[in-house]
Protein backbone atom coordinates (compact mmCIF):
# COMPACT_ATOMS: atom_id res chain seq x y z
CA UNK A 1 0.00 0.00 0.00
CA UNK A 2 1.13 3.57 -0.93
CA UNK A 3 1.82 6.52 1.20
CA UNK A 4 -1.32 8.21 -0.05
CA UNK A 5 -5.00 7.63 -0.66
CA UNK A 6 -5.93 9.03 -4.16
CA UNK A 7 -9.66 9.97 -5.53
CA UNK A 8 -9.76 12.01 -8.99
CA UNK A 9 -13.82 13.77 -7.99
CA UNK A 10 -15.85 14.62 -10.71
CA UNK A 11 -17.78 18.67 -9.79
CA UNK A 12 -18.88 19.34 -13.15
CA UNK A 13 -19.24 18.14 -16.74
CA UNK A 14 -19.65 19.21 -20.38
CA UNK A 15 -21.37 16.52 -21.95
CA UNK A 16 -20.60 17.44 -25.63
CA UNK A 17 -17.02 18.57 -26.08
CA UNK A 18 -15.73 18.56 -29.68
CA UNK A 19 -13.14 16.04 -29.86
CA UNK A 20 -10.64 18.09 -31.91
CA UNK A 21 -10.32 20.35 -28.75
CA UNK A 22 -9.36 17.31 -26.95
CA UNK A 23 -7.28 15.93 -29.33
CA UNK A 24 -5.26 18.15 -31.83
CA UNK A 25 -6.66 17.18 -35.43
CA UNK A 26 -9.41 15.37 -35.75
CA UNK A 27 -12.26 17.99 -37.15
CA UNK A 28 -15.71 16.62 -37.86
CA UNK A 29 -15.19 13.33 -35.57
CA UNK A 30 -17.77 13.86 -32.55
CA UNK A 31 -17.94 14.46 -29.34
CA UNK A 32 -17.06 13.56 -25.89
CA UNK A 33 -17.89 14.45 -22.04
CA UNK A 34 -15.69 16.66 -20.49
CA UNK A 35 -15.45 16.18 -16.78
CA UNK A 36 -14.48 18.54 -14.74
CA UNK A 37 -13.03 16.90 -11.85
CA UNK A 38 -10.11 17.67 -9.42
CA UNK A 39 -8.13 15.02 -7.08
CA UNK A 40 -7.88 14.26 -3.27
CA UNK A 41 -4.68 13.02 -1.78
CA UNK A 42 -4.73 12.34 2.12
CA UNK A 43 -1.73 10.51 3.31
CA UNK A 44 1.53 11.63 5.20
CA UNK A 45 -0.61 14.03 7.26
CA UNK A 46 -2.09 16.05 4.65
CA UNK A 47 -5.15 16.01 3.00
CA UNK A 48 -4.10 17.44 -0.82
CA UNK A 49 -5.75 18.66 -3.45
CA UNK A 50 -4.92 19.42 -7.12
CA UNK A 51 -6.59 22.32 -8.76
CA UNK A 52 -10.19 23.48 -7.47
CA UNK A 53 -12.28 23.70 -9.84
CA UNK A 54 -14.39 27.22 -10.24
CA UNK A 55 -16.58 29.26 -8.58
CA UNK A 56 -20.35 28.27 -9.17
CA UNK A 57 -21.81 31.50 -7.71
CA UNK A 58 -19.95 33.88 -10.01
CA UNK A 59 -19.82 31.51 -13.26
CA UNK A 60 -22.12 29.15 -12.77
CA UNK A 61 -25.15 30.69 -15.04
CA UNK A 62 -23.12 31.62 -18.04
CA UNK A 63 -21.15 28.64 -18.05
CA UNK A 64 -24.44 26.89 -18.09
CA UNK A 65 -26.34 28.55 -19.78
CA UNK A 66 -24.13 29.31 -22.61
CA UNK A 67 -21.32 26.56 -22.87
CA UNK A 68 -23.31 23.49 -21.45
CA UNK A 69 -21.04 23.66 -18.36
CA UNK A 70 -23.81 21.09 -16.41
CA UNK A 71 -24.01 19.23 -12.88
CA UNK A 72 -21.91 21.70 -10.71
CA UNK A 73 -21.48 20.55 -7.10
CA UNK A 74 -19.47 22.80 -4.61
CA UNK A 75 -16.47 21.07 -2.68
CA UNK A 76 -18.31 21.12 0.62
CA UNK A 77 -20.72 18.46 -1.14
CA UNK A 78 -18.00 16.45 -3.33
CA UNK A 79 -15.25 16.06 -0.87
CA UNK A 80 -18.21 14.58 1.51
CA UNK A 81 -17.92 11.63 -0.75
CA UNK A 82 -14.75 11.03 0.64
CA UNK A 83 -15.10 11.86 4.42
CA UNK A 84 -12.78 15.29 3.65
CA UNK A 85 -14.66 18.67 4.53
CA UNK A 86 -13.22 21.88 2.71
CA UNK A 87 -11.69 23.15 6.18
CA UNK A 88 -9.72 19.76 6.59
CA UNK A 89 -7.70 20.27 2.97
CA UNK A 90 -3.93 21.04 4.17
CA UNK A 91 -2.38 22.13 0.43
CA UNK A 92 -3.48 22.35 -3.16
CA UNK A 93 -1.53 22.51 -6.31
CA UNK A 94 -2.67 24.98 -8.85
CA UNK A 95 -1.71 23.07 -12.16
CA UNK A 96 -2.16 26.44 -13.95
CA UNK A 97 -4.21 29.94 -13.39
CA UNK A 98 -7.48 29.01 -15.85
CA UNK A 99 -10.02 29.87 -13.79
CA UNK A 100 -11.70 26.34 -13.74
CA UNK A 101 -8.84 25.90 -11.78
CA UNK A 102 -8.01 27.83 -9.89
CA UNK A 103 -11.66 29.92 -9.15
CA UNK A 104 -12.59 28.05 -5.97
CA UNK A 105 -9.33 28.90 -3.80
CA UNK A 106 -11.15 31.30 -1.50
CA UNK A 107 -13.18 27.82 -0.26
CA UNK A 108 -9.97 26.18 1.52
CA UNK A 109 -9.37 28.44 4.57
CA UNK A 110 -6.74 26.52 5.86
CA UNK A 111 -4.61 25.32 2.84
CA UNK A 112 -1.54 26.62 1.55
CA UNK A 113 -1.39 26.93 -2.56
CA UNK A 114 1.33 26.06 -4.79
CA UNK A 115 1.94 27.81 -8.41
CA UNK A 116 4.60 28.14 -10.77
CA UNK A 117 6.31 31.26 -10.46
CA UNK A 118 6.26 31.67 -13.80
CA UNK A 119 2.45 31.60 -14.68
CA UNK A 120 2.04 34.42 -12.79
CA UNK A 121 4.89 36.52 -14.45
CA UNK A 122 4.47 35.35 -18.01
CA UNK A 123 0.18 35.90 -17.53
CA UNK A 124 0.98 39.28 -16.18
CA UNK A 125 3.05 40.19 -19.24
CA UNK A 126 0.37 38.85 -21.75
CA UNK A 127 -2.12 41.33 -19.54
CA UNK A 128 0.93 44.08 -20.50
CA UNK A 129 -0.13 43.08 -24.43
CA UNK A 130 -3.73 44.76 -24.86
CA UNK A 131 -7.32 43.43 -25.63
CA UNK A 132 -6.21 42.04 -28.88
CA UNK A 133 -3.64 39.66 -27.70
CA UNK A 134 -6.77 38.50 -24.88
CA UNK A 135 -6.14 34.60 -26.27
CA UNK A 136 -2.94 34.61 -24.65
CA UNK A 137 -4.79 35.39 -21.16
CA UNK A 138 -7.33 33.68 -21.19
CA UNK A 139 -10.56 33.60 -19.13
CA UNK A 140 -9.30 35.71 -16.38
CA UNK A 141 -11.53 36.93 -13.54
CA UNK A 142 -9.91 39.81 -11.50
CA UNK A 143 -11.43 38.14 -8.75
CA UNK A 144 -9.69 35.24 -8.49
CA UNK A 145 -6.44 37.22 -8.88
CA UNK A 146 -7.55 39.22 -5.93
CA UNK A 147 -8.05 36.05 -3.94
CA UNK A 148 -4.22 35.23 -5.35
CA UNK A 149 -3.12 38.72 -4.02
CA UNK A 150 -4.36 38.20 -0.30
CA UNK A 151 -3.45 34.49 0.08
CA UNK A 152 0.33 35.42 -1.19
CA UNK A 153 0.14 38.36 1.24
CA UNK A 154 -0.77 36.04 4.25
CA UNK A 155 2.13 33.50 3.26
CA UNK A 156 -0.34 31.19 1.90
CA UNK A 157 0.24 30.89 -2.00
CA UNK A 158 3.80 29.85 -2.51
CA UNK A 159 5.41 30.40 -6.50
CA UNK A 160 7.79 27.72 -7.33
CA UNK A 161 10.25 28.58 -9.58
CA UNK A 162 10.74 25.63 -11.60
CA UNK A 163 11.03 21.92 -10.96
CA UNK A 164 10.74 20.68 -6.92
CA UNK A 165 11.10 17.57 -5.24
CA UNK A 166 9.29 16.92 -2.41
CA UNK A 167 7.40 19.73 -1.83
CA UNK A 168 5.47 17.87 0.38
CA UNK A 169 6.63 14.37 1.08
CA UNK A 170 7.06 12.27 -1.94
CA UNK A 171 5.51 14.86 -3.77
CA UNK A 172 7.14 16.94 -6.81
CA UNK A 173 6.50 19.33 -9.25
CA UNK A 174 7.55 20.03 -12.72
CA UNK A 175 7.19 22.92 -14.92
CA UNK A 176 5.65 22.58 -18.10
CA UNK A 177 6.92 25.74 -19.71
CA UNK A 178 5.21 27.20 -22.96
CA UNK A 179 2.68 24.47 -23.02
CA UNK A 180 -0.97 24.91 -22.53
CA UNK A 181 -0.09 28.14 -20.29
CA UNK A 182 3.00 29.23 -19.92
CA UNK A 183 3.47 28.01 -16.36
CA UNK A 184 1.49 24.89 -16.59
CA UNK A 185 3.18 22.39 -13.90
CA UNK A 186 2.36 18.80 -13.37
CA UNK A 187 2.49 16.65 -10.14
CA UNK A 188 4.29 13.66 -9.49
CA UNK A 189 3.21 11.50 -6.41
CA UNK A 190 6.40 8.62 -5.70
CA UNK A 191 4.06 6.97 -3.40
CA UNK A 192 6.41 4.81 -1.76
CA UNK A 193 8.39 7.51 -0.98
CA UNK A 194 11.50 6.67 -2.47
CA UNK A 195 13.65 8.43 -5.00
CA UNK A 196 13.33 5.81 -7.51
CA UNK A 197 10.25 5.21 -7.23
CA UNK A 198 8.27 2.08 -8.55
CA UNK A 199 4.47 3.48 -7.78
CA UNK A 200 4.31 7.15 -9.60
CA UNK A 201 1.46 8.94 -10.19
CA UNK A 202 1.21 11.82 -12.43
CA UNK A 203 -1.57 14.15 -12.47
CA UNK A 204 -1.01 16.37 -15.80
CA UNK A 205 -3.60 19.29 -14.87
CA UNK A 206 -4.76 19.94 -18.80
CA UNK A 207 -1.73 18.92 -20.52
CA UNK A 208 -3.55 16.28 -21.37
CA UNK A 209 -7.37 16.12 -21.46
CA UNK A 210 -7.58 12.31 -22.61
CA UNK A 211 -5.54 8.84 -22.60
CA UNK A 212 -5.68 9.65 -26.53
CA UNK A 213 -3.42 12.32 -26.41
CA UNK A 214 -0.36 9.64 -25.05
CA UNK A 215 -1.13 6.80 -27.86
CA UNK A 216 -3.71 8.62 -30.47
CA UNK A 217 -6.45 7.60 -32.00
CA UNK A 218 -4.57 4.78 -34.08
CA UNK A 219 -3.71 2.22 -31.45
CA UNK A 220 -1.61 -0.04 -33.74
CA UNK A 221 0.23 2.70 -34.68
CA UNK A 222 0.84 5.22 -31.39
CA UNK A 223 1.92 8.45 -31.18
CA UNK A 224 1.57 11.48 -29.07
CA UNK A 225 -0.99 13.86 -30.14
CA UNK A 226 -1.46 16.88 -28.04
CA UNK A 227 -4.26 18.91 -26.94
CA UNK A 228 -5.71 21.33 -29.17
CA UNK A 229 -5.49 23.98 -27.05
CA UNK A 230 -2.22 25.58 -26.33
CA UNK A 231 -0.58 29.32 -25.69
CA UNK A 232 2.67 27.70 -26.18
CA UNK A 233 4.16 25.08 -28.56
CA UNK A 234 2.57 21.87 -29.49
CA UNK A 235 5.81 20.57 -29.41
CA UNK A 236 6.19 21.24 -25.52
CA UNK A 237 3.12 19.66 -25.09
CA UNK A 238 4.66 16.82 -26.63
CA UNK A 239 7.91 16.58 -24.86
CA UNK A 240 5.89 17.20 -21.76
CA UNK A 241 4.22 13.98 -21.99
CA UNK A 242 6.94 11.95 -23.14
CA UNK A 243 8.76 13.47 -19.85
CA UNK A 244 5.43 12.24 -17.77
CA UNK A 245 5.15 8.68 -19.68
CA UNK A 246 9.11 8.19 -19.30
CA UNK A 247 8.26 8.74 -15.24
CA UNK A 248 5.98 6.20 -14.72
CA UNK A 249 8.14 3.54 -16.83
CA UNK A 250 5.40 3.82 -19.98
CA UNK A 251 2.61 2.70 -17.83
CA UNK A 252 0.22 4.97 -19.34
CA UNK A 253 -2.40 4.58 -16.49
CA UNK A 254 -0.17 6.00 -14.14
CA UNK A 255 -0.57 9.41 -16.19
CA UNK A 256 -3.97 10.91 -15.10
CA UNK A 257 -5.41 13.32 -17.67
CA UNK A 258 -7.93 14.55 -15.28
CA UNK A 259 -10.97 15.76 -17.77
CA UNK A 260 -10.58 12.01 -18.35
CA UNK A 261 -14.36 10.47 -18.96
CA UNK A 262 -12.73 6.99 -19.14
CA UNK A 263 -11.33 7.17 -16.15
CA UNK A 264 -14.19 5.53 -14.44
CA UNK A 265 -13.53 2.18 -16.30
CA UNK A 266 -9.87 2.32 -15.68
CA UNK A 267 -10.42 2.39 -11.70
CA UNK A 268 -12.70 1.40 -9.60
CA UNK A 269 -15.60 4.14 -9.19
CA UNK A 270 -19.13 4.97 -8.38
CA UNK A 271 -21.81 7.36 -9.44
CA UNK A 272 -22.72 9.58 -6.51
CA UNK A 273 -26.68 10.43 -5.93
CA UNK A 274 -25.83 13.73 -7.72
CA UNK A 275 -24.23 12.08 -11.15
CA UNK A 276 -21.08 12.45 -10.10
CA UNK A 277 -18.26 10.08 -10.49
CA UNK A 278 -15.89 8.82 -7.66
CA UNK A 279 -12.53 7.57 -8.96
CA UNK A 280 -10.60 5.36 -6.86
CA UNK A 281 -6.82 5.37 -7.99
CA UNK A 282 -5.02 4.30 -5.26
CA UNK A 283 -5.57 3.37 -1.71
CA UNK A 284 -2.63 3.76 1.15
CA UNK A 285 -2.57 1.88 4.54
CA UNK A 286 -5.32 2.69 7.00
CA UNK A 287 -7.93 3.84 4.94
CA UNK A 288 -11.00 2.80 3.68
CA UNK A 289 -12.31 2.26 0.29
CA UNK A 290 -14.90 5.03 -0.76
CA UNK A 291 -16.28 2.99 -3.39
CA UNK A 292 -17.41 0.17 -1.68
CA UNK A 293 -19.57 -0.52 1.29
CA UNK B 1 -25.63 46.60 -0.47
CA UNK B 2 -28.48 44.78 -2.54
CA UNK B 3 -28.17 45.35 -6.44
CA UNK B 4 -31.14 44.74 -8.54
CA UNK B 5 -31.12 44.34 -12.16
CA UNK B 6 -33.21 47.19 -13.90
CA UNK B 7 -36.41 46.73 -16.56
CA UNK B 8 -37.27 47.49 -20.00
CA UNK B 9 -34.72 49.49 -21.34
CA UNK B 10 -36.00 52.97 -22.85
CA UNK B 11 -33.28 54.85 -25.36
CA UNK B 12 -31.36 56.95 -23.15
CA UNK B 13 -30.95 53.66 -21.18
CA UNK B 14 -29.71 51.96 -23.81
CA UNK B 15 -27.36 54.45 -25.06
CA UNK B 16 -25.63 54.29 -21.65
CA UNK B 17 -25.61 50.72 -21.85
CA UNK B 18 -23.95 50.82 -25.52
CA UNK B 19 -21.66 53.53 -24.37
CA UNK B 20 -20.51 52.34 -21.09
CA UNK B 21 -20.10 48.54 -21.77
CA UNK B 22 -16.77 48.84 -23.78
CA UNK B 23 -15.58 51.55 -20.65
CA UNK B 24 -16.36 48.58 -18.20
CA UNK B 25 -14.67 45.85 -20.08
CA UNK B 26 -11.57 48.78 -19.83
CA UNK B 27 -12.01 48.92 -16.18
CA UNK B 28 -12.04 45.17 -15.69
CA UNK B 29 -8.73 44.78 -17.50
CA UNK B 30 -6.72 47.54 -15.84
CA UNK B 31 -8.28 45.88 -12.43
CA UNK B 32 -6.64 42.56 -13.66
CA UNK B 33 -4.09 44.46 -14.96
CA UNK B 34 -3.26 45.78 -11.43
CA UNK B 35 -4.29 42.64 -9.46
CA UNK B 36 -1.60 40.92 -11.88
CA UNK B 37 1.07 43.37 -10.46
CA UNK B 38 0.13 43.39 -7.52
CA UNK B 39 0.63 39.30 -7.15
CA UNK B 40 4.44 40.21 -8.90
CA UNK B 41 5.12 42.27 -6.60
CA UNK B 42 3.50 40.08 -3.58
CA UNK B 43 5.51 37.09 -5.01
CA UNK B 44 8.84 38.78 -5.47
CA UNK B 45 9.06 41.52 -3.27
CA UNK B 46 11.09 44.78 -4.06
CA UNK B 47 11.15 47.01 -6.78
CA UNK B 48 10.07 45.62 -9.95
CA UNK B 49 11.61 47.67 -12.64
CA UNK B 50 9.42 46.05 -15.04
CA UNK B 51 6.29 47.48 -14.19
CA UNK B 52 7.22 50.69 -14.51
CA UNK B 53 6.00 51.36 -17.96
CA UNK B 54 3.16 48.79 -18.09
CA UNK B 55 2.22 50.47 -14.64
CA UNK B 56 2.07 54.12 -16.38
CA UNK B 57 -0.11 52.74 -19.05
CA UNK B 58 -2.36 51.52 -16.22
CA UNK B 59 -3.03 54.67 -15.25
CA UNK B 60 -3.16 56.73 -17.98
CA UNK B 61 -5.77 54.14 -19.26
CA UNK B 62 -7.66 54.72 -16.16
CA UNK B 63 -7.89 58.48 -16.34
CA UNK B 64 -9.23 58.33 -20.28
CA UNK B 65 -11.85 55.80 -19.15
CA UNK B 66 -12.81 57.63 -16.25
CA UNK B 67 -13.00 60.98 -18.48
CA UNK B 68 -15.16 59.12 -20.88
CA UNK B 69 -17.46 57.73 -18.29
CA UNK B 70 -18.16 61.02 -16.85
CA UNK B 71 -19.12 62.46 -20.50
CA UNK B 72 -22.08 59.76 -20.13
CA UNK B 73 -25.66 60.81 -19.71
CA UNK B 74 -26.94 58.72 -16.75
CA UNK B 75 -30.15 58.09 -16.78
CA UNK B 76 -32.12 57.53 -13.42
CA UNK B 77 -32.27 53.43 -14.31
CA UNK B 78 -28.53 53.26 -14.07
CA UNK B 79 -27.50 55.33 -11.53
CA UNK B 80 -26.94 52.79 -8.87
CA UNK B 81 -24.79 51.14 -12.08
CA UNK B 82 -22.72 54.44 -12.24
CA UNK B 83 -22.03 54.80 -8.94
CA UNK B 84 -20.64 51.13 -8.72
CA UNK B 85 -18.27 51.81 -11.97
CA UNK B 86 -16.87 54.95 -10.58
CA UNK B 87 -16.34 53.95 -7.16
CA UNK B 88 -14.64 50.80 -9.00
CA UNK B 89 -12.30 53.70 -10.79
CA UNK B 90 -11.15 55.81 -7.17
CA UNK B 91 -10.52 52.27 -6.18
CA UNK B 92 -8.31 50.86 -8.96
CA UNK B 93 -7.06 54.24 -8.70
CA UNK B 94 -6.16 53.59 -5.08
CA UNK B 95 -4.87 50.30 -5.63
CA UNK B 96 -2.29 51.64 -8.07
CA UNK B 97 -1.06 54.50 -6.39
CA UNK B 98 -0.49 51.56 -3.65
CA UNK B 99 1.51 49.58 -5.55
CA UNK B 100 4.14 51.82 -5.91
CA UNK B 101 4.38 51.88 -2.12
CA UNK B 102 4.16 48.48 -1.74
CA UNK B 103 7.28 47.90 -4.03
CA UNK B 104 9.48 49.68 -1.70
CA UNK B 105 8.08 48.58 1.46
CA UNK B 106 8.53 45.52 3.72
CA UNK B 107 6.55 42.30 3.51
CA UNK B 108 4.70 43.09 6.60
CA UNK B 109 4.26 46.80 5.89
CA UNK B 110 0.28 47.97 6.09
CA UNK B 111 0.36 48.94 2.67
CA UNK B 112 0.08 45.76 1.68
CA UNK B 113 -2.97 44.98 3.42
CA UNK B 114 -4.40 48.45 2.01
CA UNK B 115 -3.41 47.53 -1.50
CA UNK B 116 -5.61 43.94 -1.03
CA UNK B 117 -8.31 45.70 0.37
CA UNK B 118 -8.40 48.56 -2.06
CA UNK B 119 -8.22 45.66 -5.15
CA UNK B 120 -10.91 43.99 -3.46
CA UNK B 121 -13.24 46.83 -3.30
CA UNK B 122 -12.69 47.39 -6.82
CA UNK B 123 -13.50 43.81 -8.03
CA UNK B 124 -17.30 43.59 -5.68
CA UNK B 125 -17.83 47.20 -7.57
CA UNK B 126 -17.52 45.63 -10.38
CA UNK B 127 -18.97 42.82 -10.01
CA UNK B 128 -22.52 44.82 -9.06
CA UNK B 129 -21.68 47.06 -11.95
CA UNK B 130 -21.73 43.73 -14.19
CA UNK B 131 -25.21 42.68 -13.40
CA UNK B 132 -26.36 45.52 -15.76
CA UNK B 133 -28.04 43.78 -19.19
CA UNK B 134 -25.09 43.43 -21.46
CA UNK B 135 -22.22 43.66 -18.95
CA UNK B 136 -20.10 40.37 -17.90
CA UNK B 137 -17.11 40.57 -15.79
CA UNK B 138 -15.13 37.68 -17.24
CA UNK B 139 -14.49 37.02 -20.97
CA UNK B 140 -15.89 33.37 -20.92
CA UNK B 141 -15.04 33.16 -24.41
CA UNK B 142 -11.06 32.87 -23.92
CA UNK B 143 -12.44 29.32 -22.00
CA UNK B 144 -11.22 26.11 -22.54
CA UNK B 145 -14.83 25.26 -22.11
CA UNK B 146 -15.77 27.91 -25.28
CA UNK B 147 -14.32 26.12 -27.61
CA UNK B 148 -17.35 24.53 -28.73
CA UNK B 149 -19.57 26.97 -29.16
CA UNK B 150 -19.90 28.50 -32.83
CA UNK B 151 -21.45 32.17 -32.47
CA UNK B 152 -19.78 33.96 -28.97
CA UNK B 153 -22.68 35.20 -27.02
CA UNK B 154 -23.12 38.04 -25.33
CA UNK B 155 -21.85 37.34 -21.32
CA UNK B 156 -23.49 38.23 -18.20
CA UNK B 157 -22.68 36.27 -15.37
Amino acid sequence: MGDYSIWVLEHAAVEKFPLSVMLYGPQYQGIRKLPYAYALLKGKGHTILIDTGYDHVNYGKALAELYGVTNFHGPAQVLSECGVAPADVTAVFITHAHFDHMGAIDHFPNATFYIQQREIEKWVWALTLGPEYRFLVGAADPADIVKAVELTRHGRMIAINGDREDVLPGIDVHLAADTHTYGSMYVTVRNDGARNSQDTWIFAGDLLYTYDNLTGLDKDNPQFVPIGLAVGSQSNLIFATADMLEAVGGEHRRVIPIHEERLKDMFPSRLTSAGLQVVEITLGADETSKISG
Amino acid sequence: MVCEEIGPVDDPTLHYIVCGKPLLTRLQQILTQTAGFALLVMTRGGRLPMLDVPLALATQELASTSEELHALPVPAAVRHHFYHTTQAVVSIGQAIDLLAVCMRCARDDPARAALTRRLRVATEHLRAASRLPGFGMVDLQQACCACHVETPPTLNP
